[in-house]
C-alpha cells in the first residue's frame, strides 16, 4: 500500500522539476507520527528532519518544508486514521500525499510547547532557507536560523551554501555556518570557524566567542581553549580600533553641522560685530524648507522623491539668504552702533520665529524621507560603518567650506567683505558700498545656516527649538575659532564636536556641554584672540 | 586758474558744545599741493574728516568743483565722486596682500575709466610701482614696516586716479631717508586734474612739497599763503611754530 501512496507522490512531484529518484526514500507517515505525538517525540521528530534535509530531494525538501510549516502554523490536523493539513490557501491536503483529502473527524491540532518550538522554528528556517526563491525569504530565513543556533542544522546551511548564486546571500549564509560551525561537536570545525570569525571582527561575532566560554569545552580541551582566548583579544583589538575610527567619524559629522553653523554666525559677527541670536532660527528654517520641499515633491513629483535632498539646496539658500537680508535692512541696521539693542532685536525675532513655526507646523519632530543614497553605509572595520547621512553632512559640509572660501578669498564680494571687516571706515572712504556689503554678507551668512539646516534634516531631529542647540555651540566656535578667520572656525568646530562626541557616551551629553565650555572659558583666559587671530586686527 | 576742487564756506563741526571747525571757508586749487597746518586741536583732521563724509558738518558748506554738495552725501559716494583719503594712522588692510590692498583702491573700474581685467592688473602693477612696493605685493600689509605702509596706504587711495587726494601726515614716524623718498613721491603725483591736500607737522616737508599754505587755529583759518611768508607770519609763529 505504501508503495502505492509513495508512487503517487512521485507523481505528484513531478512538477517539481526534478525527480527525486535517486534519493533515500523518506519515511514520511513515520515522521508525521512522530510529529503528531508528545513533546519529546515532536522534538525527535524535527531533528531527523532536519539530519535528512541535508541530503533529501527537492520534492521531500518541499514536503517538509509544508508539513513543519504547517506544525508551527497550526495547521496540522492529526486524525486516528489519516493526518490532513490546511495549506496556506485553505485547501485541506493529505499530510502524506499533498494530495486533496477531507479533515478527519478525530482530527487534533498539535500545539508546540514554547521548547520545541525554539527547536523547530530554526529548523523550518533552514528548510526555508534551502527551498526558498527570493532573497529576502533566505535572509529571513538566516536570521531565524542565527537566532538559536543548532549544530545540526550545520548541514542544511552548508547545503545552501553550495547551490547559492546571489553573493550577497552567499554571504550571509556563510556567516550562518560560522555561526553554527561554532557549535559543532567537532572541533575541528570549531577551530575553522573561530578563526574565519576573528578575521572578520565584530560585536556580533565577539559576542558569539564569548557565549562559547562558558561551555565545558572551553574549560576541557586546552588547545581549544587558547584559540578561543586568542581570536577574542584580537577581535576585542580590532573593535577597540574601529570605536576609536567611529567616534572619530561621528565627530566629524557633528563638527561639520556646527561648522556650518558657525560660518555664517562668523561673518555676521566678523563683519557686522552684531551677535544674532536668530541664527540658529535661521537654521531652523532651513531644516523646515527642505520639509516644505519634500512635501511639494511628494505632491507633484512623487517618482523624483528621493531628491527632494538636493533639490532643497538652492531652494533653502535663497529663502534664508533673503529672510537674512530683509532682517538686516528692516532690522538690524538700525542697531550696528548699538551691540546690545542688536542682541536684544535678534533675540525678539528668535523668539518671533520659533512661534511663528510652532504655531504652524506644531512642536513635533518634523518626518523625512530618507532618500535611497542616504540609507546604510559600508562598513570599513568591525563595527565603524561609514554611513551614508554623516557622509552627506560631511562632504556637504566641505563643498561649503570650498564655497565659503573661494566666495571670501576669490570674488570681489569677498575681498571687499574681508576689507570693510578689517577696516569699516577706511573701506567706505575709498567708496566700497559698506551698506550693500554689510547686506550680502548678512544673506550669505542665513543661507549657510539655512543650508546647515539642510544638512542636519538626516541625522538630527528637526522641530521648533532645534535652532537654540545649535546657537550656543556655533558662538563657542566662533569666539574659540577667533572672530573673521575660516580656518579658525572650521578647527574650533572639529575640536569642539570631536570633543563633544569623545565626552557625551561617557558623562552625558549635559556634562559634555559643561566640560567643553569649562575649556574654552580656560583656552581664552590664555588666548583671548581665539585659535587663529586675523593678523595684525588687535592694535 | 579755473574752478577750485574744493570749495569750503562757512563750515561749522560741533561736538557737543566744542567747534572744532568754526566758520571755516577755503579753496583748494587742481594741479596743487594744499599743505593744513597748525597746533593739535586746531581742526586739520576734522577738515578732512568732514569733507570724505566721515564727519557730518552742522553748518556751511563743501562743493567738489563747484556743484557736487558733499555735505549731504555719505562716505561712499564721496569716495566714488573722486575724493580719496589717507587716514593719520595707518589704514591698511593688514590681513590681506599689498595687491589685494590697491585692488580694493578700485571698487568699481568703470568709474575709474577701467574697461577689463587686464586693465584693472595694469593700473594695480602701475600703483605697485609709483609707491615703489611691486616687489612686496604677495606680502601682508600687516607685515609690512611702518613707512612701507604709509605708501600702501597712498597706493590705495591713487589706485582710482582720485581728482582729490587727502593724505593726512604721510611722513609721521618715517625716517629721514623715507621722508625724501615721500617727498618725491608726492611731487610725482601732482597732476593739473588732481588736488592734494596735505596735512603735516613736518614743517620742512610742507616747505619743500607744498604749493600753498593754510595755517588753521582754533577752527579758523589764522594764515594763508606760501610757507615761506608762513614762516614769517607774527600771528603763525605766536600760536603754532614758535619763536
Amino acid at each position: 500500500m505504501w508503495s502505492r501512496l509513495l508512487a503517487a507522490v512521485a507523481l505528484f512531484c513531478l512538477v517539481g522539476a526534478q525527480s527525486s529518484a535517486a534519493q533515500q526514500p523518506l519515511d514520511r507517515p513515520t515522521l508525521l507520527r512522530q510529529l503528531c505525538g508528545e513533546a519529546p517525540e515532536v522534538l525527535a521528530g524535527a531533528q531527523s528532519t532536519a539530519e535528512l534535509a541535508a541530503t533529501a530531494g527537492e520534492a521531500d525538501l518541499d514536503w517538509m518544508q509544508a508539513v513543519l510549516f504547517a506544525l508551527v502554523d497550526r495547521r496540522l490536523s492529526c486524525g486516528d486514521d489519516a493526518v490532513t493539513l490546511r495549506l496556506p490557501a485553505g485547501t485541506i491536503v493529505n499530510a502524506s500525499t499533498l494530495a486533496p483529502a477531507t479533515e478527519s473527524a478525530s482530527g487534533r491540532t498539535p500545539i508546540l510547547n514554547l521548547r520545541s518550538r525554539g527547536v523547530v522554528e530554526p529548523i523550518l528556517a533552514a528548510l526555508n532557507l534551502l527551498v526558498g526563491k527570493d532573497a529576502n525569504v533566505k535572509l529571513e530565513a538566516l536570521r531565524a536560523v542565527e537566532k538559536k543556533p543548532q549544530p545540526t542544522l550545520l548541514a542544511i546551511v552548508e547545503r545552501a551554501l553550495k547551490i547559492e548564486r546571489d553573493p550577497q546571500v552567499k554571504g550571509a549564509i556563510q556567516s550562518a555556518t560560522e555561526t553554527l560551525a561554532l557549535r559543532s561537536p567537532d572541533p575541528e570545525k570549531q577551530k575553522i570557524a573561530i578563526r574565519r570569525l576573528s578575521e572578520e571582527p565584530s560585536t556580533r561575532s565577539l559576542t558569539l566567542l564569548l557565549n562559547l566560554r562558558s561551555e565545558p569545552a572551553y574549560n576541557a580541551n586546552a588547545g581549544y581553549k587558547a584559540a578561543l582566548d586568542g581570536a577574542i583579544s584580537s577581535i576585542e583589538r580590532w573593535l577597540a580600533f574601529s570605536n576609536v575610527l567611529a567616534t572619530i567619524y561621528n565627530g566629524m559629522s557633528l563638527a561639520s553641522i556646527l561648522f556650518m553653523a558657525a560660518v555664517g554666525l562668523a561673518i555676521i559677527f566678523g563683519l557686522m560685530g552684531v551677535i544674532n541670536l536668530a541664527q540658529g532660527e535661521l537654521l531652523m528654517i532651513g531644516a523646515y524648507v527642505t520639509f516644505l520641499v519634500q512635501e511639494a515633491f511628494r505632491a507633484v513629483l512623487p517618482g523624483l522623491l528621493d531628491w527632494y535632498l538636493i533639490a532643497a539646496i538652492p531652494i533653502v539658500f535663497t529663502v534664508t539668504a533673503t529672510i537674512g537680508m530683509a532682517l538686516e535692512s528692516s532690522l538690524i541696521r538700525h542697531f550696528y552702533s548699538r551691540p546690545l539693542m542688536s542682541l536684544l532685536a535678534t533675540w525678539a525675532v528668535s523668539l518671533f520665529l520659533v512661534n511663528l513655526v510652532r504655531v504652524t507646523f506644531g512642536t513635533q519632530n518634523l518626518q523625512f524621507v530618507v532618500p535611497f543614497y542616504l540609507k546604510g553605509g559600508i562598513t570599513v572595520v568591525g563595527d565603524f560603518i561609514i554611513t551614508w547621512n554623516r557622509l552627506f553632512a560631511i562632504g556637504f559640509a566641505l563643498l561649503t567650506l570650498g564655497g565659503t572660501y573661494y566666495i571670501l578669498r576669490r570674488t570681489t564680494l569677498g575681498l571687499n567683505m574681508r576689507a570693510v571687516t578689517l577696516n569699516r571706515t577706511m573701506a567706505g572712504c575709498i567708496g566700497i558700498k559698506t551698506r550693500q556689503i554689510d547686506r550680502l554678507a548678512f544673506a550669505l551668512g542665513s543661507g549657510l545656516a539655512g543650508l546647515a539646516g539642510l544638512a542636519l534634516c538626516p541625522i538630527y531631529n528637526v522641530n521648533p527649538q532645534m535652532g537654540t542647540l545649535f546657537i550656543i555651540d556655533s558662538f563657542m566656535i566662533v569666539v574659540l575659532g577667533g572672530v573673521g578667520t575660516l580656518v579658525g572656525t572650521l578647527v574650533a568646530a572639529i575640536g569642539v564636536g570631536q570633543i563633544n562626541v569623545l565626552i557625551e557616551p561617557a558623562y552625558g551629553a549635559v556634562a559634555a556641554k559643561v566640560i567643553v565650555l569649562l575649556m574654552i572659558i580656560l583656552f581664552l583666559q590664555w588666548r583671548p584672540e581665539g585659535l587663529f587671530a586675523v593678523k595684525g586686527r588687535r592694535k | 586758474m579755473g574752478t577750485p576742487a574744493i570749495v569750503v564756506s562757512g563750515l561749522t563741526v560741533q561736538f557737543g558744545s566744542f567747534r572744532a571747525l568754526d566758520g571755516l571757508s577755503l579753496a583748494v586749487e587742481y594741479g596743487q599741493i594744499h599743505a593744513l597746518i597748525g597746533p593739535n586741536g586746531a581742526g586739520k583732521t576734522t577738515l578732512l574728516d568732514a569733507i570724505s563724509g566721515i564727519t557730518r558738518s552742522s553748518g556751511g558748506s563743501i562743493s567738489l568743483n563747484g556743484l557736487t554738495e558733499l555735505t549731504r552725501c555719505n562716505e561712499v559716494d564721496i569716495a566714488l565722486s573722486g575724493i580719496r583719503r589717507k587716514f593719520q594712522k595707518p589704514s591698511v588692510f593688514e590681513a590681506l596682500s599689498v595687491r589685494d590692498n590697491i585692488a580694493l583702491g578700485i571698487p568699481s573700474a568703470r568709474q575709474a575709466g577701467l574697461v577689463g581685467q587686464s586693465a584693472i592688473d595694469q593700473r594695480i602693477e602701475a600703483t605697485l610701482d609709483v609707491i615703489g612696493l611691486a616687489e612686496q605685493s604677495a606680502r601682508l600689509a600687516g607685515e609690512l614696516a611702518h613707512g612701507q605702509k604709509q605708501w600702501l596706504e597712498i597706493g590705495i587711495v591713487l589706485a582710482s586716479d582720485p581728482k582729490v587726494l587727502m593724505l593726512d601726515e604721510p611722513v609721521a614716524g618715517l625716517t629721514d631717508e623715507e621722508t625724501e623718498r615721500t617727498g618725491v613721491l608726492l611731487r610725482k603725483l601732482k597732476h593739473p586734474a588732481r588736488a592734494i591736500i596735505l596735512v603735516e607737522h613736518d614743517m620742512d616737508f610742507v616747505e619743500q612739497v607744498a604749493d600753498r599754505v593754510t595755517v588753521l587755529h582754533e577752527g579758523k583759518t589764522l594764515f594763508e599763503g606760501s610757507m615761506k611768508n608762513a614762516r614769517l607770519d607774527p600771528g603763525v609763529i605766536d600760536v603754532y611754530l614758535g619763536r
